[in-house]
């Protein structure tokens, strides 16, 4: 009983590698159901008309494992329902990262300045983006390419956030969803869907049980769920296997460790 | 005559002060007044707020230099070599973003294989430390860490989801845990940082805190 207790971490760190690495190699699927909020999620970006507008913050840093394929089956879904696209960023890093969001979604392919427009990353937080929810153009006056936007078809058509049909927020801490819901969302009564990672999850389900957001993507599950939905498997559930059993292999642990701990602590008792 | 102390203390404290009490509460009202002049008045000065805070970027990496070179001008042991390879990597990345732009191919493939790669690798590699973790430091030792560590099981379970395909009354419990426990502690902690915000901000328009200025000199 003691040694399941003190397993030594190079055993911990081994058997982690094996469980991981052996999924990667021989991949098999896993039959996730859909939750209400990924449910709701799509149901809002199903019922887009063509041309309706869209305004994404988005926060995509690396080709992770959560926020990448949340927004690149966003991105897939919404030019599946021809949306003009206007994606917004709270950071440097992810204005870059949106950039492969784009060409992965294949978003890339549509007229850019007509279909989407990257603003890229906008510094000022809170009070940038209550001055762009009341002039777009003055406040953003070059795009993330340094392209004056005042030029663009899209805002020949698209002034204030008044004129956005939807509102998607994303990001894992502050500015992020929050920003969103209490600077665009509440005060403009827009319609809004959150995608977040697992760890700031807790972060939404207050505004989800609201309606303040109107469906979720949460976590890597609800990227997998949001992938099988839309019909674009893609990153978020080929890589679905390795998590689903180390989290076996880590619960097995933390059980089989604590009935040890209180076994020997009983035994000491004695 | 007014010293130079004097109108130092003037420039440096009074005014800010003044400055920032009058837009702030300026601010405050263009929430509930609903007038045009108002809120473009509002809508100019968060632009100016967007000027500065790209300022405070240049400020930012200016004062990263400085940092960084002290430590190599100063060959600190064990500080100098990360802080060197800090400063060409950032002076090679700045010249590389001027020359081309941020959309070339060159100045993509270095975000991709630096900042791209390194992020995932430390994430990667945080999650062997967080398995390790997990395991060793969720024990039963009293009811509180006992509580934690069944509702953290509950969630992994919840999450990957083990519990809907093995035991699906399990989840039934885990999503009431969603719905109705953390949403009333996550309101609650919310609640309680809006009254501190207000709190804070009616100290700062009364001129009561001036901590935000940095130190009293």
């Amino acid at each position: 009983m003691s040694f399941l207790e003190r397993i030594p971490r190079r055993i911990i760190f081994l058997t982690l590698i094996i469980v991981v690495v052996v999924p990667i190699l021989s991949p098999f699927p896993l039959p996730v159901p859909i939750t209400k909020n990924t449910r709701n999620y799509y149901n809002i970006i199903e019922a887009l008309e063509p041309g309706s507008v869209v305004f994404y913050g988005t926060s995509v840093e690396t080709r992770d494992i959560e926020a990448y394929p949340q927004h690149v089956a966003t991105l897939k879904h919404l030019k599946e329902k021809k949306a003009i696209v206007i994606t917004y960023c709270f950071g440097a890093g992810t204005a870059l990262g949106q950039e492969w969001v784009y060409e992965d979604a294949g978003y890339d392919e549509l007229e850019y300045g007509t279909d989407y427009v990257h603003l890229g990353f906008v510094p000022g937080g809170d009070a940038t983006l209550t001055a762009f929810c009341n002039d777009m153009v003055a406040t953003k006056q070059v795009d993330h390419y340094g392209n004056p936007t005042a030029t663009m078809p899209i805002f020949q058509k698209v002034k204030t956030i008044h004129d956005v049909d939807l509102v998607i927020a994303s990001g894992g801490g502050t500015p992020g969803p929050d920003t969103y819901a209490r600077i665009v969302v509440i005060p403009y009564d827009k319609v809004s869907i959150v995608q977040v990672p697992g760890a700031m999850a807790a972060m939404v389900y207050d505004f989800i049980n609201l309606k303040v957001f109107r469906g979720g993507v949460i976590a890597q599950r609800g990227a997998v769920e949001y992938e099988a939905i839309t019909g674009h498997a893609g990153r978020a559930t080929t890589t679905f296997a390795p998590i689903f059993i180390s989290s076996i292999v880590l619960i097995l642990l933390m059980i089989f460790g604590n009935i040890a701990y209180v076994s020997n602590r009983m035994k000491e008792g004695q | 005559m007014v010293g130079d102390d004097e109108m130092s203390i003037v420039l440096r404290r009074h005014i800010p002060v003044i400055i920032v009490t009058i837009i702030g509460i300026f601010l405050f009202f263009t929430y509930p007044i609903d007038n045009p002049v108002v809120i473009g008045t509002a809508g100019i000065l968060g632009n100016w707020a967007m000027i500065l805070a790209s300022f405070a970027l240049g400020i930012g990496a200016i004062n990263m230099i400085v940092i960084h070179g002290r430590r190599v001008s100063e060959m600190r042991k064990g500080l100098w070599e990360p802080s060197l390879a800090l400063l060409i990597t950032m002076a090679a990345v700045l010249l590389l973003g001027l020359a081309t732009s941020v959309k070339s191919d060159e100045y993509t493939l270095v975000y991709d294989t630096l900042v791209g790669a390194g992020r995932l690798t430390l994430v990667s590699l945080r999650g062997f430390f967080m398995f390790s973790a997990f395991y060793r430091a969720y024990r039963a030792r009293a009811l509180d860490g006992t509580v934690m560590l069944i509702v953290s099981i509950l969630l992994m379970m919840y999450n990957v989801p083990i519990a809907e395909l093995f035991f699906p009354q399990l989840n039934v419990f885990t999503q009431w845990l969603l719905d109705v426990l953390f949403v009333g502690g996550e309101r609650g902690l919310r609640i309680i940082g809006g009254i501190g915000m207000i709190i804070i901000t009616f100290r700062i328009l009364t001129t009561a805190d001036r901590s935000w200025m940095g130190r009293e000199e």
